[in-house]
C-alpha cells in the first residue's frame, strides 16, 4: 500500500484519519465560552508520522471544498432571503427561479456530500465549506504545515509534531540587503553621500539612545 | 542445518561491534533564548521557531 501503515489495519487507519481530519477542521471554529478551548485554533498535536500522513488527506478535502465555491456564488443569483415555508418562500419555490437555483447549486451539494462521506461529521463539513474554503480561495495548494516539537511523548518517547492551517503564524521573510557597490562616482557625489550618511548615523544613534532610556525607565 | 564450527571469541565479537556505537544527538541553540534542542524543532523553552513564536509559553 501507499504510505505508512502506522501499526493499524485498513479500517482502523481510515477511522483514525477521519477522526483526525474532523478534529483539525473543527479546531478552526473556537467556542469562546468553552473553558477547555484550545489556545491555538486550527492546530492539532500528534506524532510526526501521523501528522505527515494526515496532510494530504486534509488538503484534498480543502481542494474539494474550494471547487464548490463558484457554484455557490452562481446559485446566490437565484436564491431567496425569505424564510423557509413563508408565503414569499413558497412562491419562490414554485417559480422558475427555484429551478435555476437548484440547477446551479447541485454541483456544490454533490461536493458537500462527497466531503461528508469522507468525514461523516456535519460540523466539520460546515466549517470546511464555509470557513476554510473561503480562507484558501486564492492559494494553489499547501494549506497546512507540519512542525516538529522538541518534547517526546511521555511513555513511548513518540516524536511529537503539530499540524496547522497556514495563514496564521506565517514565516516573515527577511530580505537580505544587496551589497552597496560604490564606484564610478564623482567626488562631489561621494562628498554629498558621506554628509547625508553622517546625518543618518547621528539620527540612528539618537533613536537608539532614546530607546535605551525608555527601556531603563520601564 | 548449517551450524557455526567454532565459538566466536570475545575479541571477534567486540571487534564486530566496534562500529555499532550510537552518536550523540547534535544540539543547536535557540536564537532567541539559547536553550539547546535538536535542530528543526520548536524551542522547548520559549516556543520560537524560524522567526516567530509558535507555542505560547505560560510565564
Ligand atoms: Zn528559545
Amino acid at each position: 500500500m501507499r504510505g505508512r501503515k502506522l501499526g493499524r489495519n485498513a479500517s482502523h487507519r481510515k477511522a483514525m484519519f477521519r477522526n483526525m481530519a474532523c478534529s483539525l477542521i473543527c479546531s478552526v471554529r473556537v467556542d469562546d465560552e468553552d473553558e477547555n478551548r484550545q489556545k491555538n485554533p486550527g492546530r492539532i498535536v500528534t506524532t510526526l508520522p501521523k501528522a505527515k500522513e494526515l496532510r494530504p488527506i486534509v488538503e484534498k478535502l480543502i481542494t474539494l471544498a474550494k471547487k464548490a465555491q463558484p457554484h455557490l456564488v452562481k446559485a446566490q443569483e437565484f436564491a431567496t432571503d425569505a424564510e423557509r415555508n413563508s408565503s414569499e418562500w413558497k412562491t419562490w419555490r414554485e417559480s422558475e427561479q427555484w429551478n435555476k437555483w437548484n440547477q446551479a447549486i447541485a454541483p456544490a451539494v454533490t461536493l458537500r456530500r462527497r466531503a461528508f462521506s469522507k468525514l461523516r461529521d456535519k460540523k466539520a463539513v460546515d466549517v470546511l465549506f464555509d470557513e476554510i474554503a473561503e480562507k484558501f480561495e486564492d492559494r494553489p495548494g499547501g494549506y497546512t504545515r507540519v512542525i516538529k516539537l522538541a518534547e517526546v511523548r511521555l511513555g513511548d518517547a513518540g516524536k511529537q509534531a503539530f499540524i496547522e492551517f497556514v495563514g496564521e503564524n506565517d514565516r516573515v521573510k527577511t530580505k537580505r540587503q544587496a551589497p552597496v557597490v560604490a564606484d564610478d562616482e564623482t567626488e562631489e557625489e561621494v562628498a554629498e553621500e558621506t554628509a547625508t550618511d553622517s546625518e543618518e548615523t547621528a539620527e540612528a544613534t539618537e533613536t537608539e539612545s532614546s530607546e535605551e532610556k525608555s527601556t531603563e525607565e520601564s | 542445518m548449517a551450524v557455526p564450527k567454532r565459538r566466536m571469541s570475545k575479541s571477534q565479537g567486540r571487534k564486530r561491534r566496534s562500529h555499532n556505537a550510537i552518536k550523540k544527538v547534535q544540539l543547536s541553540y535557540c536564537v532567541q533564548c539559547g536553550t539547546p534542542a535538536p535542530s528543526h524543532v520548536v524551542c522547548p523553552n520559549c516556543g520560537y521557531y524560524q522567526g516567530r513564536t509558535l507555542v505560547e509559553t505560560e510565564e
